[in-house]
């Protein structure tokens, strides 16, 4: 019994022995790097949501029957009070423009109908107030609410005047803290029959504002401001509605989306272990010594190769918002060990001065592809050990030209107007919208994106 | 023809000596640890002159110990060097006795196999340097730039070559006097 015990101990003596020689094979100055902290997506999913309705006169023309075209208001206004139900916890209703208030469900449930944009002062009222948007105090409100998604329904239709100088501060401010936030904007357009007098339209010689009321048609807009998350809940719903699917069959115009974010990084790939094996494509998991595991949440890929480089490929799904403007450059911060002779506890192992051994494939590809070792290769003979962290450096171009078809800029209003269009474009629509990106590419902030080690002998 | 080859001997180590002393203390001072306060035995001259010690460095790799490799290196290369050409010029030394070129109307035909086995020493140089140098038997090796390699087996072809020549003709000057491609122009060569 007791020739048993000695037996057991010796065992466990020489398993602990393997399986502390791998902690052992590690760079002695190697430091674990900073992983972020795994966030649960549901409680995102979950906060107060603050719609807001553009009161203007002007928004009455989207409830009015049109026998030309397709009415889109309606149907798109139903899904959206659907989908922020969803959304939230709490949903609120507020207008912006002519009046800026808290309304009860009761009176939200009007926003279809003619009855919501009713105005009960005098006409010179509240043809006056229509031409003030009051946008920016939307934003205002927005920005002191980070923990819940605010969406705004309007025509967009700003003056140059709100667009400029202390006026422009008052949009960009805001938006600014709302970016550095991590929150996005998302920009849905939808381009609805349209039944009524567009006004603020200015003339050509800048001495006053006109009204406008042959167009049939005109684009009006959801604007999200909230999580990447968020706002792609709301695309996914708007855009199961069948009215809009079958008006997108018809003209693919009718709907335009971009989102606008200062991070599109949805989540590091470390946080919830989203590096697998099959990420690196060109070493076989069937290989000898082949070994993958997670060391506190870092994924070390151990293997023996005589291969000089290799790859490691990214699906951008797993970690870039869908439908954000993506990432156009990376950066990677890199660092290299070398350890001559075997393994074992107390090797000593040099730090590499090399730079820039991992390089980024094609960032307009689906894949985030890192090539390891491509312009210079390794020496061989020699166990390397190396940490790669992956960083976003800069944002991609947004979707937002998309949206240049529908702008109207304040010098071609005139002219659009004497042409008496039947689809009438949207003032300024690109300033803010180019706003609203420069703000974002301001508040840009670089965003470790995984941490990859890699700890491998290389043959000749 | 045993006698005479017997005879031979003497003269050709004499010979060999000359430059394989030299180069067996080479040997020797590769093989020694190194260590940084000598200055022939076990020092770093040689990796000083032929390695690249910035390639080293950026890899991570400790520049003492890459050294110790380096001389291993180069005592087995001129270990090899040093076998190939004792055997070369042995199997001339001795082969060429067989030619019987003090016979009348032999003498001539004696310049292309010297030709022949002379070529043969300095491509096995050579390729022992490559061999070497360019394969995976040395990691070490991959420090050694293309310049380094190319100095190398100048360096080898010329001192090896040279130690052949002088082993040849001490060897087979007195036996076989015109057995060496103009040794019998040599100065000395009444002594021998």
């Amino acid at each position: 019994m007791i020739k048993f015990n000695n037996f057991i101990i010796i065992f466990l003596f020489f398993f602990a022995s393997i399986v502390n020689s791998y902690a052992a094979c590690l760079p002695t100055d190697f430091k674990q790097p900073d992983i972020p902290i795994k966030t649960s997506v549901n409680e995102n999913l979950k906060d107060k949501v603050h719609v807001w309705y553009d009161s203007s006169l002007s928004m009455s023309g989207f409830t009015k029957s049109q026998s030309e075209e397709v009415n889109l208001f309606r149907p798109i206004l139903n899904s959206l009070q659907q989908a922020s139900q969803s959304l939230g916890t709490e949903t609120s209703y507020n207008t912006f423009g002519s009046r800026f208030q808290t309304i009860d469900e009761n009176r939200a449930s009007l926003v279809t109908t003619q009855e919501f944009y009713k105005c009960n002062q005098s006409a010179q009222a509240c043809v006056a107030k229509d031409r003030i948007n009051g946008f920016s105090k939307v934003l205002g409100v927005a920005k002191k609410n980070t923990d819940s998604t605010i969406i705004i329904v309007t025509d967009l239709f700003i003056s140059t005047s709100e667009t400029l100088a202390k006026n422009a501060e008052k949009i960009k401010k805001p938006l600014g803290e709302i970016f550095n936030n991590g929150q996005s904007v998302g920009i849905f357009g939808v381009s609805s029959s349209y039944n009524g007098k567009i006004s603020g339209i200015p003339l050509e010689d800048g001495l006053g504002y006109v009204t406008y009321s042959k167009a049939t048609k005109r684009p009006f807009y959801i604007i999200v401001i909230g999580s990447g998350e968020n706002i792609n809940f709301i695309e996914e719903k708007l855009k199961k509605n069948q009215k809009l699917q079958d008006a997108i069959a018809e003209n693919p115009d009718t709907y335009k989306f971009t989102m606008i974010t200062s991070n599109v990084i949805a989540e590091n790939l470390n946080t919830n272990k989203k590096i697998k094996a099959k990420n690196l494509t060109n070493i076989s998991s069937q290989s000898e010594g082949y070994k993958f595991e997670y060391k506190d949440n870092l994924p070390i890929y151990e293997f023996i190769t005589s291969k000089s480089n290799f790859e490691l490929k990214f699906d951008n799904s797993n970690f870039i918002v869908p439908g954000s403007s993506g990432v156009a450059e990376y950066k990677i911060v890199q660092e290299l060990w070398s350890l001559r002779g075997s393994c074992k506890k107390n090797s000593k192992w040099g730090k590499s001065n090399r730079k820039n051994f991992i390089s980024v494939g094609d960032v307009n590809d689906d894949t985030l592809t890192l090539k390891f070792f491509e312009e210079k290769k390794l020496n061989w003979g020699l166990r390397w050990f190396l940490l790669a962290e992956v960083y976003t450096a800069r944002n991609g171009s947004s979707t937002q030209d998309e949206f240049k078809d529908w702008d109207l800029t304040d010098s071609d209003a005139a002219n659009h107007m004497q042409s008496d269009p039947k689809t009438f474009k949207t003032l300024n629509l690109m300033n803010i919208i180019e706003m609203i990106n420069d703000v974002a590419n301001e508040e840009f902030k670089s965003t470790k994106v995984a941490s990859i080690a890699m700890n491998f002998e290389l043959e000749k | 023809m045993m006698i005479n080859i017997l005879k031979t001997l003497p003269w050709y180590f004499v010979g060999l000596g000359t430059l394989g002393i030299p180069a067996i203390l080479l040997i020797v001072s590769l093989l020694v640890p190194v260590d940084a306060e000598n200055y022939f035995f076990g020092s770093d001259w040689v990796a000083n002159s032929f390695l690249d010690f910035a390639g080293v460095e950026e890899d991570g790799q400790d520049r003492f110990s890459t050294t110790s490799e380096f001389n291993i290196m180069m005592a087995w290369l001129n270990i090899n060097l040093l076998i190939v050409t004792f055997v070369f010029s042995l199997g001339w030394s001795i082969g060429s006795h067989f030619l019987n070129i003090d016979e009348p109307g032999k003498a001539k035909f004696f310049g292309l196999p010297w030709i022949v086995i002379s070529a043969l020493c300095i491509g096995a140089i050579v390729v022992v340097c490559l061999i070497v140098l360019t394969s995976s038997i040395f990691y070490v090796s991959q420090y050694v730039t293309t310049d380094s390699t190319f100095n190398i087996i100048i360096i080898s072809a010329v001192f090896y070559g040279l130690m052949y020549w002088i082993a040849v003709i001490l060897g087979t000057a007195r036996q076989a006097r015109s057995a060496v491609l103009l040794a019998n122009k040599l100065p000395a060569r009444n002594f021998l």
